[in-house]
């Protein structure tokens, strides 16, 4: 379920800080660099975020075509991650031990020892299985300043968040209740939403409180 | 105080504003009045969840015909338990949506859009983001008013009061009073609003 087919369920997020001057030269060029890079299992990396195009996380050929709809910049942001069970990593750090003690004749491995066949174990197994896939979509409203966001979840929120400042220098906010207050009203009734407090309803505040 | 800590001791106005919502469908049927927009019909669809704001985990999840209209969600009311998540109808104009709405980031989920017309990817595409906005809008609409009101004097008067009395008796507003306070009064009281 995403931007072009099924309910819709997003998250959404007010974009903060100016926008440069040549907007989608700059922004096609930020966006260039950090188009998704798929992980390769000689590289010691376990995960990676990038960008791919709106509703296709193969697609990382982000040409203008794809990227600009009329006031709308879409994107999708891939994130794909190795992730073995604990019980695999130990089960293949056992079968390596065990192998290396008997080329060896030692009783036991140093920790740097350990260290290179735990490394070792890591990188037959990035090789041996293919890493996780999510593809989230992302449309932002360059005049609104609103970016609407394929996820509730927080983790991707954050690594959204993180990937969007690094790549357009700009910060996300994401809508509450006081942030979408603060956008409605102007600054005089801002001071009088920081003293808000919650209204009691129950039966305990018959005492007159609230 | 910053901002993250401030985003994070309101998110109690996110429970007031859908208990407010609740309270209205009670008081006016479900039709609210939005100044600039004209009628937006709201109504409770089958599911609530409530939370007390301080103890999250202590949430009571309904779903039902009428889940709003038992003895468990009034139960949870009255022991200081806000709405977290309702699903809710909204109607404007010739378009209506279905969703479910979440209190403490006004995060709409499971939107189901009104019929869509467009042929081809890309009309279909600005057709559906046309209407995720309008719903967008027309929800901060309704907070826009929502807050007019919790921010005036009126709010301590009257309305917190009436929300008190439906909340622990059942007993509902008067809807003229209801009008009077969300309407003239309140447009008085609130000058310098941005709301609608």
């Amino acid at each position: 379920m995403g931007a072009l087919n099924g309910p819709m369920s997003t998250t959404k997020l007010f974009v903060r800080g100016e926008l440069p001057k040549n907007l989608r030269r700059s922004f096609s060029e930020r966006i260039a660099l950090r188009t998704f890079r798929p992980l390769d299992p000689d590289e010691e990396a376990e995960e990676r975020a990038g960008w791919c195009a709106l509703g296709a996380p193969f697609d990382l050929d982000l040409s203008s075509d794809k990227v600009w709809s009329g006031a709308y910049l879409t994107l999708g942001l891939r994130l794909d991650r190795y992730r073995f069970p604990a019980r695999v990593i130990q089960a293949e750090l056992a079968r390596a031990s065990h192998a290396a003690l008997t080329k060896s004749g030692h009783e036991r491995l140093s920790r740097s020892q350990k260290t290179e066949l735990k490394r070792r174990v890591l990188a037959t197994l990035r090789r041996k299985y293919l890493p996780s896939m999510l593809a989230v979509d992302l449309v932002w409203n360059l005049d609104a300043g609103e970016v609407f966001f394929w996820s509730q979840s927080k983790g991707l929120i954050e690594r959204l968040g993180a990937l969007f400042e690094l790549c357009f220098a700009l910060t996300l906010v994401e809508n509450s209740p006081f942030v979408a207050a603060e956008r409605l009203f102007p600054s005089q009734r801002r001071t009088h939403l920081d003293q808000l407090e919650r209204t009691p309803f129950h039966a305990e505040t018959l005492d007159g409180s609230g | 105080m910053d901002l993250v800590d401030r985003i994070e001791t309101t998110r109690f106005l996110g429970g007031e504003f859908l208990l407010w919502l609740w309270f209205s469908r009670d008081v006016t049927g479900g039709e609210i009045y939005i100044k600039g927009r004209g009628a937006v019909l709201v109504s409770l669809e089958t599911q609530i969840a409530l939370a007390d704001p301080l103890a999250e985990r202590e949430k009571v999840s309904i779903r039902g015909i009428d889940p709003f209209g038992g003895a468990e969600a009034g139960e949870a009311l009255s022991t200081g338990k806000l709405p977290r998540k309702v699903g809710l109808r909204v109607v404007f104009e010739q378009s209506e949506w279905v969703m479910t709405i979440d209190s403490n980031t006004l995060a709409l989920s499971g939107v189901k859009l009104p019929a869509q017309v467009s042929q081809g990817s890309e009309e279909l595409f600005y057709e559906r983001m046309r209407l995720l906005e309008q719903i967008h809008d027309l929800v901060t609409a309704l907070y826009a008013h929502f807050l007019g009101v919790r921010l005036s004097p009126a709010w301590a008067s009257d309305v917190a009061p009436a929300l008190r009395a439906w909340v622990q008796s059942g007993e509902v507003m008067d809807q003229k009073q209801f009008d009077q306070l969300h309407g003239k009064r309140r447009a008085r009281a609130a000058n310098g609003s941005a709301a609608g």
